[in-house]
């Protein structure tokens, strides 16, 4: 046996080592993959979990065992998929020329050029992304290298004389495709394919990791690094071992398809005269001189893409770096970027960023519990039946260009923006204030400094529909330069996509702003929002969403976090169209979940816990309310045998009418629900309810939820957009319920009719908090908890870096440079 | 080539085109999801059905599938190739805006990975067999068996955190930011086009024509940079131009990680929010490249390979 | 005489060359073959035998002309009435290691012929292997063994054995022994000329050594620059051969008996290019005879005696 072949032998036994660990899981995994205990997540390697916990208290061990199945399965199917389809086209292609050839061949260009990362999510999108949809995908794409090679074999062998022999001889054209030419493609294309199959692993892992492949419910190494990342620095196993087994499994599929090609195609290792003979001293003064001229390759390219990068950056205003210590004063701020215009009528986003960042303000403005307070109108009057409001404008405000803000000028920017978004009128913008406030008719009183507002209905919450970033107080007639507003920063410059240049409003009315100038750094992940707070290369940051991130900086008293339970409240609703119309069964399940350990530990405190539908933070008497279902798994165990849901034929699960309890749940991908789901799934069926989960995208859910397809469905709602629950009450009207579960109730029904037409405001309070205890006694929906914001800064720079409850306020007037 | 041989590509890449734009509308089209709900779903309230059934109608949402797309081509002529639903801003220029960051980036990549990748090779091929070509073969092994976004984190990870050499983020779109985004994706490269060098000069060397050479005298460095390297060069062309070609489409897990503004970040999120204008205006323009570096490979091959180009009479 | 088994009548090909420019490969050639007769066809490289010989074959179709198999016009057919007819005209390839598929072994490859046409098994097969490689009297024990490890000469029977195996009527071959050794070239020849006297097959030998194809040939067809210059029997073509291209052949021809002092008189110039064919006759622009007729005018073929055709002004 010479030199490849026992290469080949060895390489082989190690793939089929590995092929074993993944057909033998069962008897080599330690643990149950899919057991979770919520206590023990995101232990260390030990003696009890070989590879630690994940963060859903699963063994990893374990889990990465039963991975190499699925991870190596959906490999190799799809690499002989590609195989298949692109060595039969090609062959086809290659043999029969003319118009066939060329059909399949401008189609094989058009699928190179597609972006296979399009293709896979619109497929994700079709079928709901799983390994399939990943694997189809991909070979979408992928099979056109195949194609090419498979048709350039055949074109060399085609007009062979043993082919002319053949055709002489009277066979058929099939058969000489079948016998030659396919024998002839058939071991190039399988030694490619073999050393394709560890970069198509990496591809399949890659989309995994971008939630675009195997999801939560399949146990997969690319989607476990995914799920390890947030957990890179205070739980490095998490990515470590599945990494390690990618990495490991790769090697071996790539050194196997070395070895064969060197055994089927032996020219590199046959020691030909050719590459053996360069003498040494040629050779190293051939060596040395590429060593410089690479060098000098490299050099030249570094200095040329220096000078191009250069003219082609703008210039920005004073550039990132420490602040502080210096006679002007800069604020490096990083934050996630939701839009590159900042004009309020383009999108909802740009309306949000605009005041997120402080340049735009409102004549009303939310408080901690989101109440609207005055802000730039400071005195306001209501008719009595709430259509006419006579609002005055503070005196002395400026827009940030000196312009003073007069009624009129506010009218303008009101009348603009209903008429920029207002396709009728020719508008272009997508923001829709339509929806919050039917278009009023305003007029202007500039001498006594009032703005007379006449809404279509009665409008109770005016002061609360006018907080809405939609609208903030822009100067019209500056506004097809630039967005000009009262906040205390205004904007120098925008760089969509990297950030905004910002100084001082020189012309603030509510007292000097803190800072000179600001620098908005735009950071699309919140790792690197942490590592850039870390390194000082900016001073401010919101909402980091990583848990090991949260964890190292809330350890870390170098960094002040001011946390806010919001105003989003993460819930699953419940179908009562379906076993969840048993009382007993929705108080079993409330019971059986672990909300604090879920929230602090699952979703690594991206949630605060609670038990009714409006948050705490808010000021809605959540105080006053009593959870009848806390948290007892036996007690739940207990009410279920009580009402005779119980397990009768020992498979585990409990019944219900005689049938197998399995609930629908749906969850999409977004604020954590998913994990949510996901541990809730666990848990119930700790306690004998099976549940399907499935994981998929927004619209994808959504249409199943509309159409009533589900037991349980997840949302994550803002409760108070305008500072007024009403709408969001109004899922559980039985009028509008059928997309949130069917609840109906004769007693919520007369609170909410009620609610439509009150306008006082302590008869609206008593209303909503009754409407709340009655969704909480009749465990109408699980509540996961309240989603926080937070705001981090760097103690020795920054003060007063408080976030606000509700999220339409970053860089506030507060914020100023540490003493 | 002659001008019908070029007419003829033009209009391959057109029909290219046209078939890759043509596919994409009909999978955005089928796939299941709502451009408008999404819209809305930011702000996290939806408005009710009538609302949003009012901004499918403005938004030609609702007409045949063959109406929008003829609408959309129509445009694209007079230069109008739509107005991106999640940005509110027209498609052109956001693209446009993202298109240097792109270029820079790919062409640095690039370059660090060639200059990565062909040492490797080289000294891989020329000492084949020995023990430096087992490391190098080994080290290329590393690089194309790991997923290139653990390099990438580990790379800022290490070098922008923990050794301060470079910024983790800064305002500033200058040669800096460049660094860390192009060397992981020249790593990521690197390891895949070693191998491709190797293989390429080990098939020349075994020619006869450089025994021949040798024969006649020839030192081996001229040997090896006057004959073998330029033959060896032509087939990994036509690499460079894929990865060219894939590069500029946007490299999205990198520009996330490294928060750098280029296109596949762009893409990432149209798609996500079911942004049809932009995801078609990212399309014809990964197509676009992808034909135009194709063309400008063949354009190479033909100028550099004598064997390609016309003869004379015979 | 018999009539002729198979008949080409003004085959013309031309091929589209990429730049644009026409090959012409073929011009209105015409043979006869007879049954049981060996038919020669000499001319230089590049003179169009090899693609008149796949026109006949019917591997290309000629782009005018016609082709006859016992009388029947056979030009027409296609698909699988084209390949039903193959098994009358089979053909020998000049290359017998390209004409072989590398990895079929010798029994497979000999049968393959059969395969399309009687579904036998192996163990048959095997059989009629055997039965042909005995004919071509090449050693049985050859059945297991694959094409390339067989010498120039044994393959080239096995390109034999194989184009007998449909029991043609017509036996075409291209170069044949070109790529052989003399020694080889005469045992194949004998191999040839004994198996057309046992089966009545009928041969167009196509060859540029004018002796060999002498030696074996009944009739000899000389060609030049795709056109059929002269057409004589074999025995007569030192002593009746007009045509000035076919008489400088003669000239060209070394041979173990000629003198030693006698003048070597090569043909003068080069031929023309296929894609850029004189006007009149092809051969005027080399023809130490030519008069003004033969740049204006093609030379019509004449019957200089019975069995004896030229194309040339001078008769």
């Amino acid at each position: 046996m010479n030199r490849a072949q026992k290469r080949f032998l060895i390489f082989s036994l190690l793939t089929l080592a590995i092929v074993l660990v993944a057909v033998l899981a069962p008897l080599i995994a330690t643990h149950n993959p899919r057991e979770a205990v919520l206590a023990n997540a995101v232990q260390p390697p030990g003696s009890e979990h070989w590879f630690g916990t994940d963060r859903m208290g699963r063994d990893l061990f374990s889990r990465v065992i039963y991975g190499a199945r699925a991870s190596i399965l959906s490999t190799l199917i799809l690499v002989a998929g590609i195989l298949a389809v692109g060595g039969a086209l090609g062959i086809v292609a290659g043999f029969a020329g003319g118009p066939v050839e060329a059909v399949i061949m401008r189609i094989a260009d058009m699928m190179v050029s597609f972006p296979g990362m399009a293709l896979a999510i619109a497929l994700a999108g079709l079928m709901g992304g799983s390994l399939t949809s990943a694997i189809l995908a991909i070979m979408a794409v992928s099979w056109t290298k195949y194609a090419r090679l498979a048709r350039s074999l055949v074109l060399k062998v085609k007009h062979q004389d043993y082919v002319l022999a053949a055709r002489v001889s009277g066979v058929r054209e099939w058969d000489i495709l079948l016998r030659y030419m396919l024998p002839s493609a058939l071991p190039t294309l399988v030694i490619t394919a073999a050393t394709d199959v560890g970069g198509m692993m990496l591809e399949l892992a890659g989309f995994s990791f971008l939630g675009l492949g195997a999801q939560s419910t399949s146990i997969e190494w690319g989607y476990m690094l995914n799920e390890g990342r947030a957990y890179m620095e205070s739980a490095p196993w998490l990515m470590v071992f599945p990494g390690l087994a990618i990495f490991l499994t790769v090697s071996v599929f790539n050194l196997l398809g070395d070895s064969l090609r060197d055994l089927l195609d032996p020219r590199e290792d046959d020691g030909l005269p050719g590459a053996k003979r360069m003498k040494r001293g040629k050779q190293m003064k051939g060596i040395k001189k590429m060593s410089l001229r690479t060098a000098a390759l490299l050099l030249t390219a570094a200095l040329a893409a220096g000078l191009l990068s250069g003219c082609g950056s703008q210039s920005a205003g004073s550039g990132a770096g420490p602040s502080g210590g210096t006679a002007a004063s800069h604020l490096n701020f990083g934050c996630y970027s939701y839009s590159d215009s900042l004009d309020p009528v383009v999108t909802v986003n740009s309306s949000w960023a605009a005041m997120r960042y402080g340049i735009t303000e409102c004549l009303f403005r939310f408080d901690r519990q989101v109440a609207a307070q005055p802000w730039l109108c400071d005195d306001y009057e209501a008719s009595d039946d709430y259509t006419t409001w006579t609002l005055h404008i503070r005196d002395g405000v400026q827009f940030s260009n000196g312009t003073p803000v007069t009624p009129s000028a506010v009218q303008a920017a009101f009348e603009r923006l209903y008429a920029e978004t207002d396709t009728a009128r020719g508008g272009a913008g997508n923001s829709n204030p339509e929806i919050y406030l039917p278009e009023p008719s305003f007029s202007a009183d500039d001498e006594a400094g009032v703005l007379t507002v006449i809404c279509q209905k009665p409008t109770s919450n005016l002061p609360g529909i006018l907080a809405y970033p939609y609208f903030g107080v822009i100067d019209v007639t500056v506004i097809d330069r630039q967005v000009v507003g009262t906040g205390p920063y205004q904007v120098d410059s925008m760089r969509p996509g990297v950030g905004v240049e910002m100084s001082r409003n020189p012309y603030y009315w509510n007292g000097p702003a803190p800072y000179d100038t600001v620098s908005i750094v735009f950071i699309k992940d919140s790792s690197t929002k942490a590592m850039a707070l870390q390194s000082g290369d900016v001073d401010l940051v919101e909402n980091i969403t990583t848990a090991s991130d949260l964890q190292k900086l809330e350890a870390d008293p170098a960094y002040y976090i001011s946390t806010a339970a919001g105003v989003r409240v993460g819930s699953s609703y419940m179908n009562f169209n379906g076993p969840l119309g048993s009382e007993a069964l929705r108080q079993a399940i409330l019971m059986a979940l672990d909300n604090d350990t879920m929230c602090e530990v699952t979703v690594a405190g991206m949630y605060t816990a609670g038990f009714s539908v409006l948050p705490s933070a808010l000021a809605y008497n959540y105080d006053q309310l009593t959870n009848p279902y806390p948290y007892d798994v036996e007690r739940a165990k207990a009410v279920l045998d009580a009402a005779g849901i119980v397990d009768t034929d020992g498979d585990g699960i409990r019944e219900l009418d005689g049938e197998n309890l399995n609930l629908v749940y749906l969850a999409y991908t977004s604020r954590n629900l998913n994990d949510f789901a996901e541990a809730i799934s666990l848990q119930l069926q700790e306690i004998g309810i099976g549940v399907t989960l499935t994981v998929s995208d927004y619209d994808t859910i959504t249409a199943l939820q509309n159409a009533g397809a589900f037991d349980l469905v997840t949302a994550n709602t803002t409760t108070v957009g305008t500072g007024d629950p009403q709408d969001f009450l109004g899922c559980w009207y039985s009028g509008n319920s059928q997309s949130y579960g069917y609840y109906s109730s004769p007693e919520y029904d007369a609170c909410y009719e009620a609610l439509e037409v009150a306008t006082d405001p302590d008869e609206r309070l008593a209303l909503i908090t009754r409407m709340q205890q009655i969704l909480i006694d009749d465990a109408a929906v699980i509540v996961h908890g309240y989603y926080n914001s937070r705001m981090f800064s760097r103690v020795d720079a920054v003060t007063g870096a408080e976030i606000a409850t509700i999220d339409y306020y970053w860089l506030t007037s507060d914020i100023a440079p540490a003493a | 080539m002659t001008k019908k041989r070029v007419l003829y590509r033009l209009l391959h890449i057109l029909l290219v085109v046209i078939g890759v734009s043509f596919l994409s509308f009909l999978l955005m089209y089928a796939a299941p999801g709502d451009p408008v709900r999404a819209m809305y779903a930011v702000s996290g309230s939806i408005p009710p059905e009538e609302v949003l059934e009012q901004t499918r109608e403005e938004m030609g949402l609702n007409d045949p599938f063959l109406v929008q797309y003829v609408r959309w081509a129509a445009g694209c002529l007079r230069g109008d190739f739509g107005t991106s639903y999640s940005q509110g801003l027209a498609v052109s220029g956001l693209l446009l805006e993202r298109v240097w960051p792109t270029v820079q980036l790919a062409l640095l990549s690039l370059v660090m990975m060639v200059a990565l990748a062909v040492p490797i090779g080289m000294f891989s091929a020329l000492r084949q067999n020995t023990r430096l070509d087992y490391l190098l073969r080994g080290i290329t092994f590393v690089g194309i068996s790991m997923p290139n976004f653990w390099v990438g984190l580990l790379l800022l990870y290490v070098v922008a955190m923990k050794l301060h050499l470079l910024p983790v983020v800064s305002t500033q779109m200058n040669f800096q930011r460049l660094i860390l985004p192009a060397l992981t994706l020249a790593l990521a490269m690197a390891g895949k086009y070693a191998r491709q060098v190797r293989a390429a000069l080990l098939e020349e060397l075994r020619q006869d024509y450089v025994a021949g050479a040798r024969a006649r005298g020839l030192s081996e460095g001229c040997i090896l940079w006057r004959h073998v390297l330029p033959n060896a060069v032509l087939p990994l062309l036509t690499i460079l131009g894929l990865s060219l070609g894939s590069l500029l489409g946007g490299t999205a897990v990198v520009e996330v990680i490294f928060s750098y503004p280029a296109l596949g970040s762009l893409a990432i999120d149209a798609i996500t929010s079911m942004d049809y204008p932009l995801i078609q205006g990212y399309v014809l323009w990964i197509a676009l490249i992808y034909m135009a570096v194709n063309l400008a490979v063949d354009l190479a091959y033909h100028r550099l390979d004598p064997r390609l180009r016309k003869e004379g009479p015979a | 005489m018999s009539e002729c088994i198979l008949e080409g009548r003004g085959l013309t090909r031309r091929y589209r060359r990429p730049d644009g420019r026409t090959l012409t490969a073929c011009r209105r050639v015409g043979l006869q073959l007879f049954p049981g007769e060996t038919l020669g066809v000499v001319g230089e490289s590049g003179c169009g035998k090899s693609t008149l010989v796949r026109m006949l074959a019917q591997l290309e179709r000629p782009d005018e002309g016609e082709l006859l198999f016992q009388g029947e016009t056979i030009t027409g057919l296609r698909g699988e009435a084209l390949r039903r007819h193959r098994p009358h005209v089979q053909m020998i390839f000049q290359d017998s290691a390209a004409a072989f598929f590398p990895r079929m072994r010798v029994w497979d490859a000999v049968t393959e012929p059969l395969r399309s046409f009687h579904p036998l098994s192996r163990a048959q097969r095997r059989e009629q292997a055997a039965r042909l490689l005995e004919r071509v009297e090449l050693p049985v024990d050859f059945l297991d063994r694959y094409p390339h490890s067989m010498s120039g000469g044994q393959r080239q029977r096995l390109g034999i054995a194989r184009a007998l195996a449909l029991e043609p009527e017509v036996l075409l071959c291209d170069e044949a022994t070109s790529a052989l050794d003399v020694s080889t070239q005469a045992q194949l020849v004998e191999l040839l000329v004994s198996l057309q006297k046992k089966q009545n097959l009928s041969i167009l030998f196509v060859c540029h050594d004018l002796a060999l194809v002498q030696s074996l040939s009944h009739r000899i067809t000389v060609m030049y620059l795709g056109t059929v210059v002269e057409s004589l029997p074999s025995a007569r073509l030192a002593a009746d051969a007009v045509h000035p291209y076919t008489q400088g052949l003669l000239e060209a021809v070394f041979s173990l008996h000629t003198p030693p002092g006698k003048a070597i008189a090569p043909l003068s110039g080069e031929a023309p290019s296929p894609t850029h064919r004189p006007l009149g006759c092809p051969f005027h622009t080399r023809c130490p005879r030519r008069m003004e007729r033969c740049s204006a005018e093609e030379p019509p073929t004449t019957v200089v005696a019975p069995g004896h055709t030229v194309a040339c002004h001078l008769y």
